[in-house]
C-alpha cells in the first residue's frame, strides 16, 4: 500500500537544521495494521505529515520516496497531493477539538470532504431520490449576514428615534419583523443528498442521533464524540488508508478503548491500511500487527508485535520497554540521565 | 432563545452605563462657567436675570440640578447653543446626517479595503508585500490625521484648482442654480432620491476627501488587527486538518481561516467607530463640514456649555450604541460564547435601578432626587460595609488601601515634578543593591547575557524596528540637546515660548535648509521658514520636541503607574471588584477621547499645558487599565499561581512577584506605542488651539498656523511640525512593535 | 498492619451550584459526593478515575484551596505535632493554615505551567522558604534541594524555558520538598511526560520517599503507573469512591464494574485478559435540582444501544454508562477491601 524509502527531512530553525527525520524506512501493506512507536522528537508524527506534505513552511523533504500503491508521489503535484489527501489517505489528528473548524457544523465539515472526493456519488443520489444535491432549498443565509442586517436595522431605528424622526424608522421595522417570521413562514423542505451522506458517515463511526451531531458545533460534543466525528471525516472520501496520529493521546482511558475498538473494526469492514502513531507501546499491543520502533528520526527495529515484546533486539527497543511501569516496585532500568532537550 | 436573552440582558446593562456618562456630564457642566450665559445680553434687567436663576434652577441644590438634568436628557430638552443660535435638538438632527453620511462612508472604505488587505498581508507574511502593507497600515497610525487632511487639501489646491475643498457641495448649484428637495440631508440619498445625477456626483466630489482622511486611520488599524488574528488563526490545529481534506490553499486561507480571525476584529470594530467619531471633530473642522466635530470645536472655543455637554453625550450614546451591535455581533459569529451564563444580584439591581431612575425622573423631579439620594446613600453604605467586613476578616488586605494610597502619592509626585527626585532616589538605591549582593548578581548575569544576544540578534533581523530605533534616538538627543540646536535668544525668558524669541521676526518666509545667508530672525534666515507671525519653524520644532517628551513622559508613566494597579488587583480578585471597575471603565471608555479631552479642557476653562495633561491622562487610563486586568486574569489560572498559593503565599506575593512580572510584556509595548499615541492626540489638542499659550513651542499648533497658508502655495508651515508628529510617532510604534517580537516567548524558536 | 492514619477524610463533600440567567440555583455539580479516605503515614496512595470524577477537587480541597461543602478532614498528630487548636483542617485559623502548608507539598500536572517563566530557578525553588521565614542558609538549601533531584549547582541560574520537561518537573519536586513537608500531594505528575523519562521521574519519587519517609497522595488515570507507585488505591467515579483496596488485592480481584472496565481499557500487552468495555460517554457530575429533569437515569441511551450492537457477538463484555449511576453502599469483600457494590 505505502512505501517510504530512506525519507530524509529537514527543519530549518533559529538555532539552526534540525534533521527530523534521517532516513526512514517503511512498508504497509494493504489491509495492515501498522504501528509507529517513538517519544517526543522522533519523528513521528513528521513522518506523517511527509507523505501527505502537510508540513509547516519551514521544513522540507530533501531526500527519499515515498510510493503509494506502486505510484512514486515524492515530487506529486499539488493537485495529485490533494486528490490524495482524503480521497485516498485519512488523517486523524491528536486533540480533536482543536483540529475541528469552531464555526463551523458538523455537516459543514464532513460534507466539504464528501463534496470533495464524492462528488459523482452525491449526484447520483440526488437523483435517484429527486432531492437538492447540496443545499436543501430553506433560506439559511450565514448567521453574520443576518445578523448585519438586524443590527442596522436596530441602530436606524434607535438613532431616528434619538433625534425625533421615529417615522423613517419604520421601515426598518418592517424588516425585523419579516426575519422573525420567516422560520415561521417556512415549510419542510427534503434534505439534501449532501446532508444524507454526512448522517451515514457519522452513523459508521456508531453517533447516535446522527443528525443532531450533524447540525452541532465541535464544542458542543464530548471528546469521544468529536474524536468520532474526525473518524467519520477522514473516512468519508472512501479513503483506503488511515493515519492516526496519537488520536487517543488526548482522550480518557475508557473512551480511549471505545476509539480504538472503533478504529480495529472499521478497518475489519472496510479492509483498510492503517498506520496507528503513539507514544503508548499498550496501545500498539492491543491493536496493532506490525510496528516499528522509531529513535531520532530513524526506524530502529521494526517487529511483529509478538516478537518485539517477547524479543526485542535493539537497545533503545529494550530500554523502552524496561520503563513501561508493572507491578511490584522493582527499580526500573532506565538511565538515570539522558533526554531530549535537557541541559 | 437564549440569544434574544442574550441581546435584551446586553441591551439593559446600556441603561447603567448611559446614567453613568450622563453623571460624568453633569459634573462637567456643574463646574463649568456661567450656565446663563446662552440667554443674556447686556440689556437683561436684574429682574430678568432672577427670572432667568429661577427658571433654570441654578440655586437649587445639586441633586435637584441633576435630577432636573436628566430629566431635559430624557425628554430631549438638550438646551440651547449660542454659537449657532439654535435648540441643541435642533441642531443635532440637522448635523448629525452631515456627520453619519461622512462616517458611514469612511467606515466602509476603511473595512472593504482594510479587511483584504490584511488577509492578503498575512498570506504573504515576511515577504515585501506583506513589509510594504504593513509599513503602510503603521504610517496611517502615525501619520496625524490633521496633517494628512492638509495635505491634501494643498495637493489638490495647487494640482486640481477647480476641486471645491470645503463644504458639502455647492451651494450655488444646489439652492439655487438646480434646486432638488433635501429630505433626509443625506446627500447621497437625496440625489438618488431625486434621479439627478449631477447632483450625486457634486455630493461625491466633496465627500471622498475628508472620507479619505478619517477612513485611514482606522485602516491601518484594522489591517494590523486582522493580519494578527489571521497569522494566530493559520498556525491552528483546523488549518492542518483543512488541508489534509484535500482543500485549495484559498479554500483553506478564506473559509476556514478569515472566519475565525473575523470574530476578534470585529469586537474591535466598535473601537474603530469610536476612532471615527474622534477623528471627524478633526476632519470636519478642516475641510468646513457642516457636522457634529464642527459644531462642537466652535462650541469649545467659545465655552458654549449646552453643546458641549449635548455633544459629549451624544458622542457617548453613539459609541455605547456601536458597541452594543458589535458585542451582540460577536454572539452571532461565534457559537462557542456561552450565551447562558447568569446575571449577578449585583447586575440585575443596578439594571433595575436605573431603570427606575429613567422612569421616576420621567414623572417627577422631587420623588426622583429623593429616589436617587437613597439610592446613592445605600451603595456608599453597603459599600463601606462590605469593605470594613472583608477588612475584619482579612486584616492583610489592608495593602490594598496603602496601596492605592501610594499610587495616588506617586500620580501626584509625578506629575508635580518631584518625579525626577524619586527616579534618581531609586537608582539609587538600586545601586547600592546591587554592590550589597554582587556575587549574587555576577553569577545570575550569564543567562541574562544570553536574552540580551537573542534580543540584539531579533533587533538586527527587523529592518523596521532599527528604523524605529533610530527615529526615537534621534527625536530624544534633539529634545536633549535642544538649547545648543537651536540656541535661545538672550533677551528670551522662557525658550518655550516662540513670541519671546526674536525682536523683529520676518514672517511668511520661505526654508533656506542648508543654505541659509543670514541669522535666524532676519530675512532668509530661516532654516525651515517661518509662519505667518514670523515664528521660526526650526525653532518651534526643536522646542517643540521637549513639550512632546514632557506630556509623553508624565502622562504614559502615570497611566501606566494607574493602569497597572488597578488592573492587576482587578483582575487577580476577580469577582465584585472586577465588575464595579469593569464599569467605571465602561463609562470612561464610553466617551470618545478627544472629545473628552477637549470637553474637560473646555470646562475647567484651564488651557494650560498642565490640564492638557490631566485631561489625557483622564482619557487613557481606563483602556491601558482594561488590557492589564485580561494580562492578570489570563494568568491567575495559571498552575504556578497555584503552586504558590498552595506553598502559603500571600495575595500581595502573588500579585507583585507572580502576576506582574508576566504582565511586563504587555506593560513595555503598551507604554512604548502609547509614547507615540500621546504626543498624537497632545498635537491634535494642539491643532485645535488647546493646550498653553498660543506661542508655545508646540508642534499641533505649528501647524495649525499653516492652515490659511495653503490656499497661498506656502506648505513649509504645516508640513514640517506635522512631519515631526508623525516621525515620533512612526519611531515610537515600530519600537513598540519591535520589542512586542522580541520579548514575545512564541518567537523563540 | 495499618500505621495510623497520617489524614483522614470524613464524608468530604463539594458541590458547586449552577445558576441559571435569573441567578436561581438550577442545578448542582457535585465534585466530591461524601468521600472517606485514610492515608497511611509514609505510604503511596493512589486515586484513580477519569474526568469528572471529582480527583482534582479532592486533592484541591486537601490543600484548603477550595472550602468543602461539608465533611472534614482529620490531620494526625504527627502532622499537627500539638500546634494547633484542634485536628480539623477546616477549623484552622488562617494563619495556622499558613503554618500548616509546610507540611504538604504539591507536585503538578504541567511542568510548563507550573513554573513562573519569569523567575529564575533559584528564586522559584527557594520561594517557599521566603513565605515563611526560612532564609538562613537559603543558598545551601537551594543547592542541596536541586542535587536531590539531580540537578546542578549551575542550574541555579536558568530560567523555567532553557529545560527539558522532566528537568522542569524535578525543579517541581524540589520547591515542593523546600519545607521538609511530611506528605507530598501528586497530580499526575508524569502524564505530560514520554515514557523513559517518566520512569527516571518514578524512581526518584521512590527514592525520595524512601529517604525522607514521606507519604504520598499520588492522582493519576494511568493504572499502570498507579500499579506500580502505589500501596492502596482508590478509584473514583463521579464524585465518590467506588472500590477501594491495597493495590495487589484490587488488580486480582477488581469488584465494581467500573474497575474492571478501568483494568480492561489500560493498554497492555496482556493478551489473555479480560476484555470489558465501558458504553456511553464520561458523565458529568451534574445532578439537576428538579426533579423531573433527573439525568442521572438508569436507563439506556440511544448511543449505548447503538454501541452495544457495534460490539455483538466480538467476544467482549460490555458495561453500560447509565447502569453505574445507580449507586450503591460501601460493603466490605475482605481485608480492606470495600466496593459499591449490590
Amino acid at each position: 500500500m505505502l512505501e517510504i524509502k530512506d525519507l530524509k527531512t529537514n527543519f530549518n530553525t533559529y538555532d539552526g537544521v534540525v534533521k527530523a527525520l534521517d532516513g526512514v524506512n517503511l512498508s504497509i501493506k494493504d489491509g495492515e495494521i501498522f504501528g509507529l512507536v517513538g517519544e517526543t522528537g522522533s519523528g513521528k508524527s513528521v513522518t506523517a505529515y511527509s507523505v501527505l506534505k502537510l508540513l509547516p513552511k519551514t521544513a522540507e523533504i530533501v531526500a527519499g520516496k515515498i510510493i503509494l500503491n506502486g505510484e512514486d508521489i515524492t515530487d506529486a503535484t499539488e493537485d495529485r497531493l490533494r486528490q490524495i489527501r482524503g480521497g485516498e489517505i485519512g488523517i486523524i489528528f491528536q486533540d480533536p477539538l482543536s483540529a475541528l473548524n469552531p464555526v463551523m457544523t458538523v455537516n459543514e465539515q464532513v460534507g466539504e470532504i464528501l463534496v470533495l472526493h464524492q462528488d459523482a456519488e452525491i449526484n447520483k443520489l440526488a437523483y435517484e431520490k429527486e432531492i437538492p444535491v447540496y443545499k436543501s432549498e430553506k433560506w439559511k443565509s450565514s448567521p453574520g449576514v443576518e445578523f448585519t442586517i438586524m443590527a442596522i436595522c436596530i441602530s436606524f431605528i434607535s438613532l431616528f428615534t434619538m433625534i425625533g424622526q421615529f417615522t423613517f424608522g419604520l421601515p426598518f421595522l418592517f424588516v425585523i419583523g419579516i426575519m422573525f417570521l420567516r422560520d415561521y413562514l417556512q415549510k419542510e423542505v427534503p434534505e439534501s443528498a449532501l446532508d444524507l451522506m454526512v448522517i451515514e458517515a457519522l452513523s459508521r463511526v456508531k453517533l447516535p442521533n446522527p443528525k443532531q451531531i450533524a447540525s452541532s458545533y465541535p464544542h458542543e460534543l464530548s471528546g469521544g464524540m468529536q474524536q468520532r466525528v474526525m473518524i467519520a471525516m477522514a473516512l468519508a472520501g472512501k479513503a483506503k488508508m488511515l493515519i492516526a496520529d496519537e488520536p487517543t493521546t488526548a482522550l480518557d482511558v475508557t473512551i480511549q478503548a471505545q476509539i480504538l475498538q472503533l478504529i480495529k473494526d472499521i478497518q475489519k469492514e472496510e479492509n483498510m491500511s492503517v498506520l496507528l502513531i503513539t507514544h503508548d507501546l499498550g496501545v500498539v499491543a492491543e491493536t496493532c500487527e506490525k510496528v516499528a520502533v522509531m529513535y531520532k528520526g530513524k526506524i530502529v527495529e521494526e517487529a511483529s508485535v509478538d516478537q518485539i515484546f517477547t524479543n526485542p533486539q535493539h537497545e533503545y527497543t529494550k530500554a523502552l520497554l524496561n520503563a513501561i511501569p508493572k507491578g511490584g516496585k522493582e527499580r526500573l532500568k532506565v538511565p538515570e540521565i539522558g533526554e531530549a532537550g535537557a541541559i | 432563545m437564549k440569544l434574544w436573552i442574550y441581546v435584551l440582558r446586553r441591551l439593559a446593562l446600556t441603561i447603567p452605563v448611559l446614567l453613568g456618562v450622563t453623571i460624568i456630564t453633569f459634573c462637567l457642566s456643574y463646574g463649568m462657567g456661567d450656565p446663563l450665559a446662552p440667554y443674556v445680553t447686556e440689556k437683561t434687567t436684574p429682574e430678568q436675570y432672577e427670572i432667568l436663576e429661577e427658571k433654570l434652577g441654578v440655586n437649587d441644590p445639586i441633586q435637584v440640578q441633576y435630577v432636573t438634568y436628566l430629566r431635559n436628557v430624557i425628554t430631549f430638552d438638550w438646551g440651547y447653543s449660542k454659537v449657532i443660535n439654535q435648540d441643541v435638538s435642533e441642531a443635532l438632527r440637522d448635523k448629525f446626517a452631515a456627520t453619519l453620511e461622512l462616517s458611514i462612508l469612511a467606515f466602509i472604505v476603511a473595512v472593504g479595503t482594510a479587511i483584504p488587505l490584511g488577509i492578503f498581508s498575512s498570506i504573504r507574511q515576511n515577504r515585501w508585500e506583506d513589509h510594504s502593507i504593513r509599513l503602510f497600515a503603521l504610517a496611517g497610525s502615525a501619520i496625524p490625521i490633521f496633517w494628512f487632511a492638509l495635505f491634501l487639501q494643498y495637493f489638490f489646491t495647487i494640482n486640481f484648482p477647480d476641486w471645491e475643498i470645503v463644504g458639502r457641495r455647492d451651494i450655488l448649484f444646489w439652492e439655487i442654480t438646480d434646486p432638488i428637495e433635501i429630505k433626509t440631508n443625506f446627500l447621497l440619498i437625496d440625489a438618488i432620491a431625486a434621479g439627478s445625477w449631477p447632483h450625486f456626483l457634486d455630493a461625491l466630489k466633496h465627500l471622498i476627501l475628508p472620507a479619505t482622511v478619517l477612513a485611514y486611520g482606522s485602516m491601518a488599524t484594522i489591517i494590523r488587527l486582522m493580519r494578527g488574528n489571521m497569522l494566530d488563526v493559520l498556525g491552528q490545529d483546523y488549518i492542518r486538518t483543512a488541508k489534509s481534506k484535500g482543500l485549495t490553499e484559498n479554500q483553506v486561507t478564506y473559509k476556514h481561516g478569515a472566519p475565525n480571525a473575523m470574530i476578534p476584529t470585529v469586537t474591535l470594530l466598535g473601537m474603530g467607530f469610536a476612532g471615527l467619531i474622534n477623528g471627524s471633530v478633526l476632519t470636519e473642522t478642516i475641510f468646513t463640514w457642516p457636522g457634529l466635530g464642527a459644531w462642537a470645536i466652535t462650541a469649545m472655543r467659545s465655552l458654549d456649555v449646552s453643546a458641549i455637554l449635548a455633544y459629549t453625550l451624544f458622542s457617548a450614546f453613539l459609541y455605547i450604541i456601536a458597541n452594543l451591535i458589535v458585542d451582540i455581533l460577536y454572539a452571532f459569529l461565534d457559537p462557542r460564547v456561552e450565551l447562558g451564563g447568569h446575571s449577578s444580584i449585583a447586575e440585575m439591581l443596578v439594571v433595575s435601578l436605573s431603570i427606575l431612575m429613567l422612569l421616576v425622573t420621567f414623572l417627577s423631579i422631587n420623588v426622583a432626587v429623593w429616589f436617587g439620594l437613597l439610592i446613592l446613600i445605600s451603595l456608599i453604605f453597603l459599600g463601606s460595609v462590605a469593605i470594613g467586613k472583608r477588612l475584619w476578616e482579612n486584616p492583610d488586605d489592608l495593602w490594598i488601601v496603602f496601596l492605592f494610597s501610594g499610587t495616588l502619592f506617586v500620580v501626584l509626585s509625578i506629575l508635580s515634578g518631584f518625579f525626577m527626585t524619586i527616579i534618581y532616589v531609586s537608582t539609587f538605591v538600586y545601586i547600592l543593591y546591587l554592590g550589597y549582593s554582587w556575587k549574587d548578581v555576577k553569577e545570575g548575569l550569564a543567562p541574562k547575557f544570553d536574552e540580551f544576544k537573542r534580543a540584539v540578534y531579533q533587533i538586527k533581523r527587523n529592518p523596521l524596528t532599527i528604523l524605529g530605533l533610530f527615529l526615537v534616538l534621534s527625536l530624544l538627543s534633539i529634545a536633549i540637546f535642544a538649547p545648543w540646536l537651536a540656541p535661545p535668544s538672550e533677551t528670551q525668558r522662557d525658550p518655550m515660548r516662540m513670541e519671546e524669541h526674536f525682536e523683529f521676526n520676518y514672517n511668511h518666509q520661505p526654508p533656506c535648509y542648508f543654505s541659509c545667508t543670514a541669522e535666524s530672525g532676519e530675512e532668509d534666515g530661516y532654516i525651515l521658514g517661518s509662519t505667518d507671525r514670523g515664528y521660526d519653524i526650526y525653532y518651534g520644532i526643536v522646542w517643540g520636541s521637549r513639550t512632546s517628551l514632557d506630556v509623553a513622559v508624565k502622562v504614559v508613566f502615570t497611566g501606566t503607574f494607574i493602569a497597572v494597579v488597578i488592573g492587576a488587583v482587578s483582575g487577580y480578585y476577580g469577582g465584585r471588584v472586577d465588575d464595579i471597575v469593569m464599569r467605571i471603565t465602561d463609562v470612561f471608555i464610553a466617551i470618545p477621547g478627544l472629545v473628552l479631552a477637549l470637553a474637560i479642557i473646555a470646562v475647567t476653562g484651564d488651557n494650560s499645558i498642565e490640564m492638557l495633561m490631566y485631561s489625557l491622562i483622564i482619557v487613557w487610563w481606563p483602556g491601558f487599565t482594561r488590557v492589564i486586568r485580561a494580562e492578570a486574569l489570563r494568568i491567575r489560572k495559571l498552575p504556578y499561581i497555584e503552586a504558590a498559593k498552595a506553598a502559603g503565599a500571600s495575595d500581595f506575593r502573588i500579585i507583585f512577584k507572580h502576576v506582574l512580572p508576566n504582565c511586563i510584556t504587555s506593560i513595555i509595548v503598551i507604554a512604548t506605542m502609547d509614547m507615540g499615541g500621546i504626543v498624537l492626540s497632545l498635537a491634535a489638542l494642539g491643532f485645535l488651539g488647546f493646550g498653553g499659550g498660543a506661542d508655545l513651542a508646540e508642534w499641533g499648533k505649528l501647524v495649525s498656523f499653516g492652515q490659511d497658508d495653503i490656499l497661498k502655495g506656502e506648505w513649509w508651515s504645516f508640513f514640517f511640525p506635522g512631519l515631526a508628529v508623525a516621525l515620533w510617532a512612526l519611531g515610537f510604534y515600530l519600537l513598540g512593535d519591535g520589542v512586542r517580537d522580541i520579548l514575545d516567548p512564541k518567537q523563540r524558536n | 498492619m495499618s500505621n495510623k492514619a497520617v489524614i483522614s477524610i470524613k464524608d468530604l463533600k463539594k458541590h458547586f451550584p449552577v445558576k441559571n440567567v435569573w441567578g436561581t440555583d438550577i442545578a448542582l455539580v457535585k465534585a466530591l459526593d461524601g468521600v472517606d479516605l485514610k492515608i497511611e503515614s509514609g505510604k503511596t496512595f493512589g486515586i484513580v478515575g477519569e474526568s469528572g470524577c471529582g480527583k482534582t477537587t479532592l486533592m484541591r480541597t486537601l490543600l484548603r484551596l477550595v472550602e468543602p461543602t461539608s465533611g472534614s478532614v482529620v490531620l494526625s498528630e504527627e502532622l499537627t505535632r500539638g500546634q494547633f487548636s484542634c485536628n480539623n483542617l477546616e477549623d484552622l485559623t488562617s494563619d495556622e493554615l499558613r503554618r500548616f502548608r509546610r507540611q504538604i507539598g504539591v507536585v503538578f500536572q504541567d511542568p510548563m505551567g507550573a513554573l513562573n517563566p519569569r523567575m529564575l530557578i533559584k528564586d522559584i525553588v527557594s520561594e517557599p522558604l521566603v513565605i515563611h521565614g526560612k532564609t538562613d542558609n537559603t543558598r545551601e538549601r537551594v543547592i542541596e534541594l536541586l542535587k536531590n533531584v539531580g540537578l546542578g549547582e549551575e542550574h541555579r541560574y536558568r530560567y523555567p524555558h532553557e529545560f527539558s520537561g522532566g528537568q522542569r518537573q524535578r525543579i517541581v519536586i524540589a520547591r515542593a520538598l523546600a519545607l521538609e513537608p511530611k506528605i507530598l500531594v501528586l497530580d499526575e505528575p508524569t502524564s505530560a511526560l514520554d515514557v523513559s523519562v517518566q520512569a527516571q521521574i518514578l524512581n526518584l519519587l521512590n527514592d525520595l520517599q524512601r529517604k525522607y519517609d514521606l507519604t504520598y497522595i499520588f492522582i493519576s488515570h494511568d493504572l499502570s503507573v498507579i500499579e506500580y507507585m502505589c500501596d492502596r488505591l482508590a478509584v473514583m467515579y463521579l464524585g465518590k469512591v467506588v472500590e477501594e483496596a491495597d493495590t495487589e488485592e484490587l488488580f486480582s480481584n477488581p469488584q465494581h464494574p467500573y474497575t474492571k472496565a478501568l483494568l480492561s481499557a489500560t493498554p497492555n500487552f496482556e493478551k489473555d485478559k479480560e476484555k470489558i468495555m465501558i458504553l456511553g460517554d464520561v458523565p458529568s457530575p451534574i445532578t439537576y435540582l428538579d426533579e423531573s429533569e433527573v439525568k442521572l437515569a438508569t436507563e439506556m441511551t440511544d448511543q449505548e444501544r447503538l454501541e452495544i450492537k457495534a460490539i455483538e457477538g466480538k467476544g467482549i463484555d460490555y458495561i453500560v454508562r447509565s447502569s453505574l449511576n445507580e449507586v450503591f453502599p460501601l460493603k466490605k469483600i475482605a481485608n480492606e477491601h470495600y466496593a459499591r457494590v449490590k
